[in-house]
């Protein structure tokens, strides 16, 4: 989860900065895949489809996309 | 607590946050959610980091529509591109008042046109007749991406032009285009981009210039929409991944 205690709460802009810092830092698959699926909002299979890679390739992408976010804002 | 257990939920949690279950499937997670605070838990915090993420790249792209927006645009472009063939097209005529004289008038034409041709036609050599309108897949009628497809794939290196990308950030953007069945790059269209215009400008010459080798379909070629996402970096570092 990634609340944390009320003195170290970020504020949403904040959040969306250190966020993205994160996802700069990510390697390139994983950064386009995510930004693929939450900011330009494709599927899994027109993500697969655009990249030329199977389903499961942009899953296990996500997957580690998400958890690279995690920890990042887990850090912070 | 619900029959499915907090391991797959786990497993499913991604799936479904990101709308990829089955009904059956996303009825029992959510079921599961309301019940197990953990897994509520995980499934907020990949809510927060798509809401962060959709945030930052609204104040980034600064002035563009919202992303879910953009993209029913750019489907709703494509199925409009699809749709215009000749029965749309004489359709859209008449929903416009002041073309339905206009209109009359050219139906009459085309009748006594249409007269004339098989006329001429009943007294001449068989010919292969013309479609009235351009053929799926031809330039004039470029056919969306499809399964079957063998898609078009860049058949050199490309040598793009230096361009200064301001900060660290790596120039990306997205551009939709046709790809002709000789492999050029016709109306392209830039739909979004994390960078100034003028940056994306620089590139667009080159890119246009750029020549691919078609998509096609049981062998032959056949020109297509296609959308791109380009990234462009300026970064000596090599790329991870």
């Amino acid at each position: 989860m990634l609340s944390a205690a009320p003195d170290r709460v970020l504020s949403q802009k904040e959040l969306a900065r250190r966020l993205w810092e994160a996802l700069e830092a990510l390697p390139f698959e994983q950064r386009t895949v995510i930004v693929l699926r939450e900011v330009d909002g494709f599927s899994y299979e027109e993500i697969a489809f655009s990249l030329g890679v199977a389903v499961s390739t942009v899953r296990s992408r996500l997957t580690r996309a998400r958890e690279a976010l995690r920890a990042r804002l887990r850090d912070a | 607590m619900s029959a499915m257990p907090c391991t797959t939920v786990a497993r499913q949690l991604a799936a479904y946050h990101d709308d990829e279950l089955t009904m059956a499937e996303r009825v029992q997670v959510a079921s599961h959610l309301r019940e197990c605070s953990r897994c509520a838990a995980e499934a907020q915090s990949l809510q927060i980091i798509g809401a962060g993420l959709r945030a930052e790249a609204r104040r980034r792209r600064g002035g563009l529509p919202d992303p879910a927006v953009l993209r029913d645009g750019i489907v709703g472009r494509l199925q409009a591109e699809r749709a215009v063939s000749l029965p749309a097209r004489v359709s859209s005529l008449f929903e416009d008042f002041h073309l339905v004289w206009a209109g009359l008038s050219a139906g009459a034409a085309a009748v006594a046109c249409v007269a004339l041709v098989a006329a001429i036609w009943a007294f001449s050599m068989p010919q292969p007749a013309e479609l009235p309108f351009p053929v799926p897949g031809s330039d004039g009628n470029p056919v969306a991406l499809d399964l079957r497809m063998r898609l078009p794939r860049v058949s050199e290196d490309i040598v793009l032009p230096d361009v200064t990308v301001p900060g660290e950030e790596d120039l990306v953007f997205a551009l939709a285009a046709v790809v002709t069945r000789e492999g050029r790059i016709a109306r392209p269209e830039v739909l979004v981009s994390n960078h100034a215009d003028r940056d994306v400008d620089l590139l667009m010459n080159a890119i246009q210039a750029m020549r691919l080798q078609p998509a096609s379909l049981q062998g032959n070629p056949v020109a297509v929409n296609f959308v791109w996402l380009f990234t462009y970096t300026t970064v000596r570092a090599k790329r991870n991944g």
